[in-house]
């Protein structure tokens, strides 16, 4: 096992997408681990709607990497049962929107069992699904919710941002003996037909490493302010941070890159050197990550921030379909700067 | 068949080994994976974003 | 059928009777006389199987503590049945440290690793993981089988039908059961289902089904013998549906006032008893003898229960996490 953490990235110039980087994860865990099998929607022959399987079937074979039916209630209860007997799964719920149509499975069974047994039963599964918006999906194909999932007691919760970490987590999560819901955002998979994103794209290490689960990443150091974000939201910090670096902002961006565990430290620390925090959330606004990370600054002591917090989410409407519409709700760049702009006073 | 050169994985003059997944062709909504057929330095002949022809050299391997 | 086969039969459902009517002493022993339901030795909702126990036992008989179970809201007799430690449960269902899920899970969430037993609270839910472990044990090369059991009433929930198709379709080596006790909660089960019978279900997804009418138990060994044995060869899943009997009410506290069949009812147990005595395989004699051990070890399973402590408040938060 080669631990590597983005701080210390080791020498390497292949790059590749993140949603190739998913794939050599899983890939390299189904080669080193005959109990890692991969189900769900499309993930054999297709490849993955969002690229997360390419090449899988044609590698593994149709015993280890099956086609479902549209029935996501039996195939996430399979998962849960074939992991209490000792194999690891990687289940795809195609849109995380979906989950409505299976969510007993994945609540009240796969993350209550360990639990319920007295910690007699575990359920070492990955659950992996597409989530985001910004490519005119509408409303039941374009959210995040992954504060939803972080509210339930029993599951992890991974969101990587970036190829590297999206190859260590998923490696983490394969070997993890709890069942980790990894949330990949579709513009941060570096998919040739969606909007062109050079952050989809980075160098990867071709031996296998895993990403700690609970540790967020401080993607830029700043004196000044700090942002908290995670998956595509972390491209959009960085790129108003180069702006307002321009304008003599100096900001420090966190990519939490998990919400179970939360990296609280990390959080704390930044806010206690920069006194002003704003975080950036794809999910819905209220009853969720932002407010949850108002609350851990809070607890520990308020007198941390120097002005008050600031979140930037999506209010609390459905994702709307029309392109401006749609872009009036999710965070951009832009969005970011004035909000900077009214923390800096 | 024409497609989108969608992205370049390798950069150019950058040093390339047989096998090598150097980039991927989107055509429509699947991408095709163009791999190295030698090894050597790379040169690119084609931009991202270009359109490109089945057949047609991206670049060239020496 | 041999008549030590019967025997046993009859014994597991003696045993599981024993045991619920213990559970039944002590569940309302200490709520009275103003009732609360979450007072007492025994807090919470309480489902029991009285009436049911020819289902588990004629199915279970087959089974080894290698092949898996997923139950329901009313697990005891399929526990039971399929040999679960009768301390642990009985631990379990008194909240202690001791039990099977340290007082984490309770009645409806019995979670067991050396009998491959879980069961659901929720209608319908266990069938899915059912799917998963005989997954495993087909990948394993292994010729073990997992049952998953639901009352009729979770035939019209969705993941029945996706679970029984899916079974079918990849041919995994699970028997679907049905107890049909005619009731789900106050509804019945002709205002509930299109159909009289589930076991015509089967053939939508190219199983077979089997609907066994007057909860005979060896008409349930029958059927299950047939279903575990094709399951065990690769030949897929089957679906067996028994006409059973709710005897006391959905939980305890059930007045049952929508009921006006109660009268009817009959008691599978001492029915199976006349059968035998008259069949010569059992006597009054040896009749007492066996509710004698069943006794005894549903006593030392409650005492165990009794004698062992609560879990800590401070461990509340334990066990959320491997």
């Amino acid at each position: 096992m080669v631990l590597i953490d983005t701080s210390s990235a080791s020498v390497t110039t292949r790059k590749l997408t993140t949603a190739k980087a998913m794939v050599e994860g899983i890939s390299q865990e189904m080669e080193l681990d005959q109990s890692v099998f991969v189900l769900g929607e499309d993930v054999g022959a297709y490849g993955g709607i969002f690229s997360s399987t390419t090449g899988l079937l044609e590698k593994f074979g149709p015993k280890r990497v099956l086609d479902t039916p549209i029935s996501e209630t039996a195939f996430m209860g399979l998962a849960t049962g074939a992991a209490v007997e000792g194999m690891r799964p990687i289940v795809e719920l195609m849109f995380v929107d979906f989950f409505g149509v299976c969510m007993d499975q994945i609540y009240n069974h796969m993350a209550k069992i360990h639990y319920e047994s007295g910690g007699n039963v575990k359920v070492p599964l990955v659950l992996m699904t597409a989530v985001g918006g910004g490519y005119s999906d509408g409303a039941q194909h374009s959210q995040c919710l992954w504060g939803t999932f972080a509210h339930l007691p029993g599951l992890k919760v991974v969101v990587p941002s970036n190829p590297f970490d999206a190859k260590g987590l998923m490696i983490s999560a394969i070997r993890d003996d709890n069942p980790v819901v990894y949330m990949f955002h579709k513009g941060v998979m570096g998919l040739p037909w969606m909007a062109k994103n050079p952050r989809s794209l980075g160098a990867v290490p071709e031996q296998s490493y895993e990403v700690p689960i609970g540790k967020a990443s401080v993607v830029r150091t700043g004196k000044d302010v700090t942002i908290i974000s995670l998956s595509l939201s972390v491209h959009h910090a960085l790129d108003a941070a180069d702006e307002l670096a321009t304008q003599g902002v100096d900001c420090e961006v966190i990519d939490l890159r998990s919400l179970v565990p939360l990296d609280r430290g990390t959080i704390l620390e930044s806010a206690g050197k920069t006194g002003r925090v704003l975080v950036v959330d794809e999910d819905y606004k209220s009853f969720g990550l932002s407010g949850e990370i108002a609350a851990v600054i809070c607890e520990s002591d308020p007198r941390l921030l120097k002005v008050p917090f600031a979140r930037l989410a999506v209010p609390d409407v459905p994702i709307p379909y029309s392109r401006t519409l749609e872009y009036a709700v999710l965070p951009t760049a832009d969005r970011i700067i004035s909000e900077i702009k009214h923390l800096m006073g | 068949m024409e497609g989108v050169l969608a992205t370049w994985f390798v950069s150019d003059g950058q040093t390339v080994e047989k096998g090598q997944l150097i980039a991927e062709v989107q055509v429509d909504k699947v991408s095709a994976e163009v791999e190295a057929p030698a090894s050597g330095r790379i040169r690119l002949l084609v931009k991202e974003q270009d359109v490109v022809q089945q057949e047609s050299p991206i670049a060239q391997v020496d | 059928m041999d008549s030590q086969t019967r025997l046993g039969l009859y014994k597991t459902m003696v045993l599981s009777r024993s045991f619920e009517e213990a559970i039944l002493r002590d569940y309302h022993a200490d709520k009275k006389p103003a009732w609360d339901i979450g007072a007492g030795l025994i807090p919470g909702e309480m489902h029991l199987s009285a009436g049911q126990e020819p289902v588990a036992a004629g199915v279970c008989a087959h089974l080894t503590a290698d092949d898996a179970v997923t139950a329901t809201h009313r697990p005891h007799h399929f526990a039971i049945a399929h040999g679960m430690d009768l301390r642990l449960l009985a631990a379990e269902i008194f909240g202690r440290e001791t039990g099977l899920g340290k007082g984490r899970g309770g009645h409806m969430h019995l979670f067991d690793p050396s009998t491959h037993f879980s069961c659901s609270g929720i209608i319908a839910e266990g069938y899915p993981p059912a799917l998963g472990q005989a997954f495993a044990f087909k990948r394993q090369g292994k010729d073990r089988v997992a049952v998953a059991v639901t009352g009729e009433g979770a035939a019209n929930q969705g993941g029945f039908h996706e679970s029984v198709n899916l079974a079918s379709l990849w041919k995994l080596p699970v028997v679907f059961v049905i107890e049909d006790n005619d009731w789900a909660i106050s509804v019945p089960r002709d205002s509930s289902t299109s159909i009289r019978s589930n076991a015509v279900r089967a053939s939508s997804y190219g199983i077979r089904g089997a609907r066994i009418q007057d909860n005979s138990v060896e008409g349930v060994w029958d059927a299950a013998k047939t279903a575990i044995e094709k399951a065990r060869a690769g030949e897929g899943p089957s679906l067996i549906e028994v006409h059973t009997v709710r005897l006391w009410g959905h939980f305890e506290g059930d007045a049952q006032a929508y009921r006006d069949d109660l009268g009817s009812l009959i008691d599978p147990i001492p029915a199976y008893a006349s059968q035998l005595e008259s069949d010569g395989v059992l006597t009054t004699e040896l009749a007492g003898k066996i509710l004698k051990e069943a006794k005894r070890q549903v006593d030392d399973a409650v005492e165990f229960a009794k004698s062992s402590p609560l879990p800590s408040a401070a461990d509340a938060e334990k066990y959320v996490f491997a």
